[in-house]
């Protein structure tokens, strides 16, 4: 695999998502949320990008500005080439085929009132694709592909466990036949045992079909296998972006640094002598505007000039970005 | 997998299917389906469910007793020249052949028009089919077709009617009248226009065939000429002559109605009110509450804000001035009724919608590229029906109420110009029929029913809630 040499499959530019605060009685807009605040990566066919933030900092609302769920404030996507962010809906339809979605919550995600067969068929009743007969044919295909047993057939979802809903919603997100899948914790509501068994399926669906993932998780140790490049977020923005083995070897920024201490690790030798970075405070509110490093307020290794130079990522050493003025490039 | 397996589905439990079997485990809600059904049958049935008329008054049988029997009382007729007067129906409804008794009591000088007008709407035909008389003192019964003008439908129509005189001693088996040749609706009228000379005491019966269920056959009598004719009766007899037998199950009231009869028919208007005003409200909160959870943002909050204000009127009150400034016709009730029970089913919706619009799967459907009508037919409307079926369930007992409350203030509905005595006008006047003696049962027997239905509609309501949203168990 050598991502350089293609063209990406997506490609994002300053994304930029600002929600408005309204307030009081008049509901008068007062503040923006700056949920996603200028992010820019490339995603290649075929590989995983592991994007990774704690709660609140901005990822699903990436997911969703990628999809168009949502309308950016500012930013391009392009999708194979192609400038999607500023088409019409309608002409986004067909782009809807090649992206879906897998969801964090498998309860949320599946209306309760309809059986697997039509959750799983929904996108191609949508599309008006298959016949009714073939498509029960493909919706057994994809119960199958994913694991399921065909006989659920028509069993609603709330008679199934967290990790058969997931399947059932990954089946979903496979009935078009898509390129790329974004997946927005798709494990972080399940059972550590579950966890794993979904992490293998997605991986081995990737092999079979080809897929491309956009793979979210709050945590560095669910992608840390899965992702090809992974990229850590804070704030609405991407601190630190490298491919896999050099951001678990060598993570350069501070809250990357801090995120992989709190990883456990399963040997009890390492584990013990492990020095652990313990961030003060809780996530900051992404209302404030910060004009220079949004993590200053909690970084062990701040200085004075943190507060007021803009960080940007910028490459230290060969794909390993980090938004950091205190790196060092080598 | 290969597409020639056999692949035997496991049916799963739908939520509905699931509400249902939760809902069957609740007994007291069981008990309130039931009823509650049975009276909605007995509603739509009332025709066949009724003994007599509601309206037929027995003024020899003023409060009779509940649980009494006794035989349809004749009616006593004192005529007036010029004036009519009408025979309530006897038996309520009827198909094929019915019997009447026609008592002569003094001379006749001249015709006496007797008309049949029947309620029913496809009646093709009502038939004359049999007089029998007695021939030593009847002279000669006329049978005599006037140009009728008949009111139907779609208008007025001019008949003939068949003219026949029978002969004394003839027999009068065949004789026949057509009532009206063709499908008509509305009041039918026969002409029975009876030279009758007879001197005294006499019994006349005669059979009328219909083709349709008839109900509530009047006997009008109309006189158009000079007549000298003091009392009669007229009474609807068994096939044997016998006359027919009443049961007052309930008892009678002050004008002698069969009381059950007049709460079957209560039934049907008090459900009518809860049913209508409940659909009123209904469309207007369904609709209301949907856009402003949809649309969201400031047109939601202004049009909760003018939900908010429409709460704060004291809403009995505008129900009152309504119906005394825009008259008691059951429609401004509906009207009235229905505009003040949107507002919860209004909030109900919108709440619904609301936490609806954030879930998952409609963003997973909008990501297939489903479109907004795509997601409210498929998504929206199927996970908040529960919701509105619960919630209409609860409002038609509160509705019925609510009328009750406005009949027993005497703020009874009417449809053009007559009263709709529904279960709370009957309380009404049981209250009002109290004061003039031990009339216990006019009061109780409303009251009760409408007790009882109110608690079985409202176990009802409360097992579906419970039963659809079981984490809504206990609260309101
Ligand atoms: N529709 C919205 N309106 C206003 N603010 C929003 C909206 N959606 C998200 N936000 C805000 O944007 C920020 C980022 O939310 P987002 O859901 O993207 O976080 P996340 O990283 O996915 O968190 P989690 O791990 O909990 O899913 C949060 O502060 C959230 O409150
Ligand atoms: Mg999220």
């Amino acid at each position: 695999m050598n991502p350089e040499k293609s063209s990406p499959l997506l490609r994002v530019r300053g994304l930029k998502k600002h929600f408005p605060v309204h307030e009081g009685l008049f509901r008068r807009q007062t503040e923006w949320v700056r949920a996603v605040d200028g992010v820019s990566f490339d995603l290649y066919s075929g590989t995983t990008l592991g994007l990774v933030g704690e709660s609140g900092c901005g990822k699903s609302t990436l997911a969703r500005l990628i999809l168009r769920l949502l309308e950016p404030t500012e930013g391009q996507v392009e999708f194979e080439g192609v400038d999607v962010s500023g088409v019409s809906m309608r002409e986004f339809r067909s782009v809807r085929k090649d992206m879906q979605i897998v969801f964090q919550d498998p309860h949320a995600s599946l209306d309760p009132r309809m059986t697997v067969e039509s959750i799983i068929s929904e996108p191609l009743r949508i599309f008006g694709l298959n016949q009714r007969k073939e498509r029960r044919w493909r919706v057994l295909e994809l119960m199958d592909l994913v694991g399921l047993d065909p006989a659920f057939l028509k069993r609603y979802p709330h008679e199934f466990s967290g990790g058969q809903r997931q399947r059932i919603g990954i089946a979903r997100a496979l009935a078009l036949e898509p390129k790329m899948i974004v997946c927005d914790e798709p494990v972080s509501a399940l059972d550590v045992s579950i966890q794993s068994q979904i992490l293998n399926l997605l991986e081995e669906l990737q092999e079979r079909l080809g897929l491309t993932y956009l793979f979210i998780a709050h945590d560095l140790a669910v992608v840390r296998h899965i992702s090809d490049i992974v990229a850590v977020m804070y704030l609405g923005r991407i601190v630190e972006m490298a491919t896999a083995s050099k951001l678990y070897e060598s993570p350069q920024h501070p809250y990357t640094q801090a995120l992989l201490s709190a990883v456990p690790i399963p040997d009890p030798e390492i584990e013990r002598k492990r020095k652990r970075i313990l961030l003060e405070g809780a996530l900051p509110s992404p209302r404030q505007f910060h004009p220079g490093c949004s993590f200053a307020s909690r970084c062990p290794v701040v200085d004075a000039s943190c507060r007021s130079t803009p960080q940007t990522l910028r490459e230290v050493t060969e794909s390993h970005r980090v938004a950091c003025h205190l790196v060092k490039t080598s | 997998m290969s597409t020639s397996d056999p692949v035997k589905f496991v049916a799963g439990r739908s939520l509905w299917q699931d509400a249902f079997r939760r809902l069957l485990r609740n007994r007291m809600a069981v008990v309130g389906a039931i009823v509650t059904l049975l009276l909605a049958c007995i509603a739509i049935f009332a025709e066949w469910v009724v003994p007599v008329d509601p309206t037929y008054q027995e003024l020899h049988h003023r409060f009779g007793v509940p649980g009494q029997v006794h035989d349809t009382t004749p009616e006593r007729l004192f005529l007036v020249e010029g004036e009519r007067t009408s025979f309530p129906p006897l038996r309520y409804r009827g198909k094929g052949t019915r019997h009447f008794r026609f008592l002569v009591q003094q001379r006749i000088a001249t015709g006496v028009h007797v008309h049949l007008s029947a309620r029913s709407k496809k009646v093709r035909k009502i038939q004359l089919t049999r007089i029998d008389s007695l021939p030593e003192s009847v002279e000669r019964i006329e049978v005599r077709g006037d140009r009728e003008v008949f009111r139907h439908g779609k208008g007025e129509e001019e008949v003939t009617v068949l003219d026949k005189e029978i002969v004394l001693g003839e027999k009068l088996d065949d004789v026949f009248l057509p009532l009206l040749s063709r499908a008509s609706r509305g009041r039918q009228k026969l002409v029975l226009n009876q030279v009758v000379r007879a001197e005294t005491n006499q019994t006349l019966t005669f059979d009328l065939e219909s083709d349709q269920t008839v109900r509530g056959l009047r006997i009008d009598n109309q006189t158009v000429a000079t007549y000298d004719l003091v009392g009669r009766l007229v009474q609807e007899v068994r096939r044997d002559g016998k006359p027919f037998q009443h049961r007052h199950l309930l008892g009678q009231d002050m004008h002698g109605r069969d009381l059950f009869s007049r709460l079957v028919f209560g039934a049907r208007i008090s459900f009518l009110i809860g049913v209508v005003a409940t659909l009123v409200s209904l469309f207007i909160g369904v609709f209301y509450g949907a856009v402003a959870g949809w649309v969201g943002g400031r047109v939601d909050s202004f049009m909760m804000r003018v939900v908010d204000i429409l709460y704060g009127i004291p809403y009995m009150f505008l129900v009152i001035i309504l119906m005394t400034s825009f008259g008691r016709d059951v429609r401004v009730m509906f009207i009235a009724l229905g505009a003040v029970q949107w507002l919860t089913m209004a909030r109900i919706v919108r709440g619904q919608v609301l936490s609806l619009k954030e879930k998952e799967y409609i963003e997973a459907a909008r990501a297939s590229g489903g479109g907004g009508f795509w997601i409210l037919t498929r998504h929206l409307i199927p996970n908040t029906l529960g919701v509105i079926a619960v919630y209409t369930t609860l409002t038609i007992p509160s509705v019925i109420l609510q009328e009750s409350f406005l009949s027993f203030l005497g703020l009874s509905p009417e449809w053009q110009g007559q009263p709709l005595e529904s279960w709370g006008a009957l309380t009404w006047n049981g209250i009002q029929a109290l004061g003039t003696g031990q009339n216990w049962w006019l009061l109780v027997f409303p009251a009760m029913t409408l007790a009882i239905t109110l608690f079985s509609m409202n176990f009802l309501g409360d097992g579906l809630r419970d039963a659809f949203d079981p984490q809504m168990k206990g609260r309101t």
